[in-house]
């Protein structure tokens, strides 16, 4: 597995009304080939964002439907892997962060590094504090 | 919410039939046997939504008229107030 895809990018793929969706969705079929993934973390994360009436307004999924579009999304020719942490959360890495929104991406740098990936991510604050760790998508 | 629904005959029997069948009323009221068939029919599988489409490994689901541009900053808003 090469790439780690980060919350936003990976609800980016799957979302229409993201911001960021075509270029994400470019991105992620383009790169799957290299072989992909995403922690389990993002899973849950994209499973809540799409049943969120706040996100998705009366678009809103139930779980069934929510689940079964990112097991779609990880199915196919070049299938995501799911990846849960193989350690507990690194002081060294964490003491980096810089306020409290950067501490789930501090942790999905870990997961990445750990699993042998980069995180695939637009978040400027990540690939700044972790340029070896991180890919941007554009 | 409180409303009254002029049914064909012929539903209102399968409604009766089918709250039969389930036990009866109390275990399955009308109110409750069309709002399972309301939402089986309305509001299931997003391949039912315009522009949504899902086919193994590559999904995309319409956003719904009326919901927000979703931005990356919103994102992360709604994540960290519940708590992910």
């Amino acid at each position: 597995m090469k790439f780690l895809v980060d919350n936003d990018v990976f609800l980016a793929a799957i979302y229409a009304g993201h911001e960021h969706h075509s270029q994400a969705r470019k991105w992620l079929d383009s790169h799957k080939p290299d072989g992909w993934g995403i922690a389990a973390e993002t899973y849950l994360a994209a499973t809540r964002l799409l049943m969120n009436p706040a996100v998705m307004a009366s678009g809103t999924l139930p779980a069934k439907s929510a689940l079964l579009a990112i097991e779609t999304e990880l199915d196919g020719p070049y299938p995501g892997k799911v990846v849960l942490a193989r350690r507990r959360p690194d002081q060294t890495m964490l003491r980096k962060a810089e306020g409290h929104r950067q501490i789930m991406d501090t942790w999905l740098v870990q997961i990445a590094r750990d699993a042998g990936a980069k995180l695939a991510t637009r978040d400027a604050g990540s690939r700044t504090n972790w340029p070896e760790d991180t890919i941007p998508v554009r | 919410m409180k409303t009254t629904l002029e049914l064909p005959a012929d539903v209102a029997h399968t409604l009766r039939m089918e709250s039969a069948r389930r036990g009866g009323r109390k275990a399955a009221s009308l109110s409750k046997l069309v709002t399972d068939a309301v939402r089986t029919v309305y509001a299931s599988p997003t391949v039912a939504r315009r522009g949504t489409s899902q086919k193994p490994g590559r999904v995309v689901i319409a956003a719904a008229p009326d919901a927000p541009r979703l931005t990356s900053e919103m994102l992360r808003l709604v994540l960290a107030d519940e708590g992910l």
